[in-house]
Order: structure tokens, then sequence, then C-alpha cells
């Protein structure tokens, strides 16, 4: 896939981003391609800026400077409902402040792009509150969400929530999915389960996923780039960052690989500082 | 329409419906007194069953209402010095449509923007602290209120207008003013139902409204301004009715669901009722008195208030 996809252009191209809070650099020059239909992790220490930079391209933090393009155009040229009809954005807690099912919030999902009033500013139109008639049967069945529809999202199992969160962001279709830390508070089998529902879902969709977990990244990213200091330090393939070494210099932890199945797995072994 | 100081048994209330009986003293009382007070009670209460759903959803909290954060009472501050400061007291002569309902406003919209800027000087994020700076602003403008009362009641202003406003009651208009309010109800109402996916939007959480494309801070502010016109409204024609803003949308929500398209116009439907009742009530308990309106409420509401904390705090 991934010789592939380098071949066309890319869907969105970070440049030279960088974003200041509280006066301290958060982002320090980013420079990051994405293409259409890949998985890309974005890994690194806590504090790397890798929230950030989600939170830049979803629209979220504004304040930044440098330059972001969609299929080569700036996204500060897109109205504001054509950039949020592109590109969904997961957080890393999410917790709605009313007691909603899960319909209300895939409903509510569906109408991504409207604006302050409840209208709609982008072509093709977003569909009105209600419209049951959207293709996106398919997506409920392929994250088995079908049977939890009338359940409260509030009682949902931590699996079952993170399905529905990600459907909650894929049912209008948008070209981008950004996802922060989609799976950081489930346990093995549902983290392995919810990266085999993402990769599944995303056919069409390219994915900015950021994520803790270096081995489920190495398994299910088709490219996995390294953020430092407000800086993506390396982006590749799988095998170019193991090969690279830059994994035990930006963790300061030596790391182990052990053959498996799938690939390459890591273990933490000797603390380089020490 | 029955109720009142003299009941009225429903066949009694349909004969004087008749034309026939049109020369009847208890007709008069009917078409020019009870039907138009009826009728702004009704409207007062969806006015506030309305706002009190959109103020819920702008807060995020099931137990915002226009009393306890602030804008009615910003709201009963302007109608008092529309009705109480000499220059524009002449003017509120003159033009009664406009003036009270205009300051009223301003003193709502003051208010409820001044707590919202004070829970975000403050980082506040919960119910409490929102609460606290709601209950802080009121304090504030009722004591500013009752000292305007003092300084500039004489014998040539009645303080018994001015009380009224304060306990709630629901004044009785001319069938035109009527008609204005009506227009002027159902054109807000309509405003307001368009509020409804944006405050549905967001119910989750300020980042994912944003990359859902509603710009957060301008929303908040555009839906605090129509929700302390309709409070300015209803502070306007029924003076400081408590609670109504906040029973109504809770009881909808326990039937209906959260989602704010239905919550809001139902809210309306319901608060229009509740408080055409109550005020039936109010005037036909204690006959020839009649009880304050907001008094009825706040006695029904002030318990169920303590009931939602305690299921609040069960959870």
């Amino acid at each position: 896939m991934t010789q592939a996809a380098a071949k066309h252009s890319p869907l969105a191209r970070l440049a030279d981003l960088r974003l200041i809070k509280a006066r301290r650099p958060v982002l320090d020059g980013v420079a990051l391609e994405i293409f259409a239909g890949e998985l890309l992790a974005l890994v690194g220490p806590n504090g790397a800026g890798k929230s950030s930079a989600l939170k830049c391209l979803g629209g979220i933090e504004t304040a930044w400077s440098g330059r972001i393009e969609l299929k080569g155009r700036r996204l500060t040229d897109f109205p504001a409902g054509e950039r949020a009809r592109r590109i969904a954005y997961l957080p890393q807690f999410f917790a709605p402040h009313w007691e909603l099912s899960v319909a209300d919030l895939l409903d509510i999902g569906r109408q991504r792009g409207l604006n302050a009033l409840g209208w709609s500013a982008v072509r093709p139109p977003v569909p009105a509150a209600g419209d049951t008639t959207d293709k996106s049967s398919g997506l409920l069945q392929d994250l088995e969400l079908t049977g939890l529809l009338d359940r409260q999202f509030a009682s949902l199992s931590g699996g079952e929530r993170a399905r529905a969160l990600l459907a909650q962001a894929l049912i209008a279709r948008p070209s981008l999915l950004l996802a922060d830390e989609p799976i950081a508070s489930l346990d093995p089998a549902h983290q392995l389960r919810t990266m085999q529902y993402l990769r599944r879902c995303l056919t069409d969709v390219a994915s900015l996923v950021v994520l803790h977990d270096l081995n489920l990244a190495l398994r299910f990213a088709d490219r996995i780039a390294v953020m430092a200091e407000g800086r993506i330090v390396v982006c590749g393939t799988n095998e170019d960052i193991l090969a690279s070494g830059i994994l035990t210099e930006v963790f300061g932890v030596r790391f182990e690989t052990y053959p498996t199945p799938w690939g390459r797995a890591l273990l933490p072994g000797q603390d380089d500082l020490g | 329409m029955m109720l009142g100081p003299e009941l009225l048994g429903p066949g009694r209330l349909l004969d004087l419906l008749r034309p026939a009986a049109s020369d009847h003293p208890l007709d008069r009382l009917l078409f020019e007194w009870r039907l138009p007070r009826v009728l702004t009670a009704f409207m007062v209460g969806g006015l506030l069953g309305a706002a009190g759903a959109i103020f819920q959803g702008i807060f995020r909290n099931p137990l915002a209402d226009p009393f306890l954060i602030g804008t009615a009472p910003g709201a009963a501050l302007g109608a008092t010095l529309a009705l109480l400061v000499p220059g524009l007291a002449l003017f509120q002569a003159v033009s009664p449509l406009l003036l009270l309902p205009i300051l009223s406003f301003l003193g709502a919209f003051g208010a409820t923007l001044g707590v919202l800027l004070l829970a975000r000087l403050a980082r506040v994020r919960d119910t409490a602290g929102l609460l606290l700076a709601g209950v802080a602003m009121a304090a504030f403008l009722g004591a500013l209120r009752s000292y305007l009362m003092l300084a500039l009641t004489d014998e040539t202003i009645s303080l018994q207008v001015v009380l009224s406003w304060t306990l709630g009651g629901i004044q009785t208009p001319f069938w035109r003013e009527l008609g204005y309010v009506a227009l002027a109800c159902l054109l807000l109402l309509a405003f307001a139902r368009r509020l409804a996916h944006g405050l549905d939007v967001l119910g989750l959480g300020d980042d994912v409204a944003r990359n859902m494309g509603l710009p957060v801070e301008r929303f908040v502010v555009m839906a605090t301004l129509l929700a302390s016109a309709l409070v300015a409204l209803a502070v306007t024609w029924g003076g400081t009715i408590g609670f109504v803003g906040l029973i109504v949308p809770h009881l909808v929500r326990w039937t209906l669901g959260p989602r704010h398209a239905p919550l809001i116009l139902t809210s309306a439907l319901v608060g229009g009722i509740l408080l055409t009742l109550l005020d039936g009530l109010a005037r036909s308990l204690l006959p020839p008195a009649e009880i304050p309106l907001g008094l009825l409420t706040a006695l029904i509401g002030a318990p169920f208030f303590m009931l939602i904390l305690a299921r609040r705090s069960r959870q």
C-alpha cells in the first residue's frame, strides 16, 4: 500500500507548522505528508506535540502558523463547514454532557459541517436530522453497532464506546480521520479489536492516529511518524523506523526486537540514560 | 379561563362565550381581562421553558436556569430602570412597548455574558462553580435593584408596580399589545429552533464541536443573545418567575431525551401549559387577593431543584 500511495500527491500536507502555547513552542516546524487510504501512526514521548498537531489539523487549534494543505488547497481557504466535512477528529477523552443514545450520537455526527444556525453550507448538503436513508449501514455492520443503537452511550463498555465514537467520526464520510489515542483506555483484547475495526473502516479514509503502543503501531500502521520536541524526527515505513534506531534516541530507552508472526515487536530493555 | 376570584364552571364559561351573552358584565371580564391574561401566561411560560432549554444547552448543565444564572435578575434590573429612572420612566409612558423590553434585554444579556465570562476567567468548568458565579451575579443585581427602588420611588411612582415584578405576576395587556407579543414569541421561537443543532454539537465538548464546524465562542454569544431576548420578553410581561425554566426542560428531557430540537419546542409548550395553570391558581386560591406567581413557582420549583440535586449526587 505504501509504495502505491506514495506515487500520488498527498491528501494532506503539513509544512513548517508552528504553535506557541503559554509562551512555549509546542509545535516547532512540523512537516508531514498523509496519503489517501493509509494509516499513519504518530508516536513519540509525552509532551512531544502529537495532540497539538492533530488539533491544528482538525480546526480546533487556530493560532498556528505555517502551512496546512488538504488536497493541495490551503486549509485556511476552506469554509469551516467544508473543512469539518473532510477532517474528522476523535478526542482522547470523550464525555458528552447529555445522556445520548448511540443513535443520537450517530445522528449528530451525520450532521458534521452544519453552521451555527444548523444550515448546511457545503455540497452535497448535510442530511437533515433524523434522516435514516443513509448509506452508512455498512459502517454500522462493520463496527457491529446495529444492535447497540438504542443503548445510552454512557452505559457502553470501553470497547463498545470506542466503536461508537469511530462510527460517529466516520459516518459523514470524511477523507481524513484524526484519532488521539483511540485505544488508550482499553484492555489488550479490545485494543487489538479496535485497531482491527479501524483498519477495516479505513478503506478509503486516510488516518493519522496517535498511538502510545509502539507494537500496535508497528503491526497496524502503514507508516510511522516519530515526533519529539514539537517536530517530526523521522517518518517512514516500519522497517525504516526500526532500522534507524531513532526510537532509542527519542524515548531514551534501548529496545529489544523480537520476531513475531506479523513482523518484529519491541520490548523496552535497559534504560539508556542510566 | 374558568379560574379567578369568581370560579366559572365549564357550562357557564361556554354560555358566556356565546355572542348572545355579550352585554353581561362577566363577558367583559372574560374578554378584556381573563382571556388576554391566560394567553399572556401561556406565552410567558413558553418563553421561560424555551429559554431554560437553551441556557441548559449553552451551559451544558441541567441546573442552569434563567434565574439562577443571573439572566432574569438582569432583566428585572433593566425593567426597574425603565420604570423608575425619571427620564426613562417618562419615555416608558410614551412608548411602553419598546423601552421596557429593550432595557430588560440589555440587562439579561449583560448579566448572562458576565456570568459566562466570570466562569471562563476563573476557569470554572463544574456545575457548582458556574452556579456560584450566577448566584453572585443574581445577588449583586438584586441588591442594585432594591437600592434603585429605595432611592428612586416617591409618591408619583407606585412601588406596587415594581414590587409586582419582583414577586412575579402576569400582566394583562391590551389586545393590540398581545398581538405584538405573540408575534415576537413566534419569531423568537423559530430562531430558537435553529439553535438546536449547535446546542447538540456543543454538548459533545468544545474540541469536537470546533472540529464539527461550530464556531464555539460566536455560537455561545449568539445563543445567549437569543435566550436573553426570550427571558427579557417573559420578564416584561410576567416579572421574575423562577424555576419554570429549570423544571420544564428537565421534565421534557426525561421523557423525550436530550436532543435540542424537540427539547426546545416541547419545553415551550409544556412551560406555557404549566404557567397557565399556575396563574389560574394564583388568581383563584385566595380571592380576592392574587398570590404572586413567582411565589407559587418557587414553592413547587425549589423542592424540585433539591430533588434534582439529590439525584445527581447519587449518580
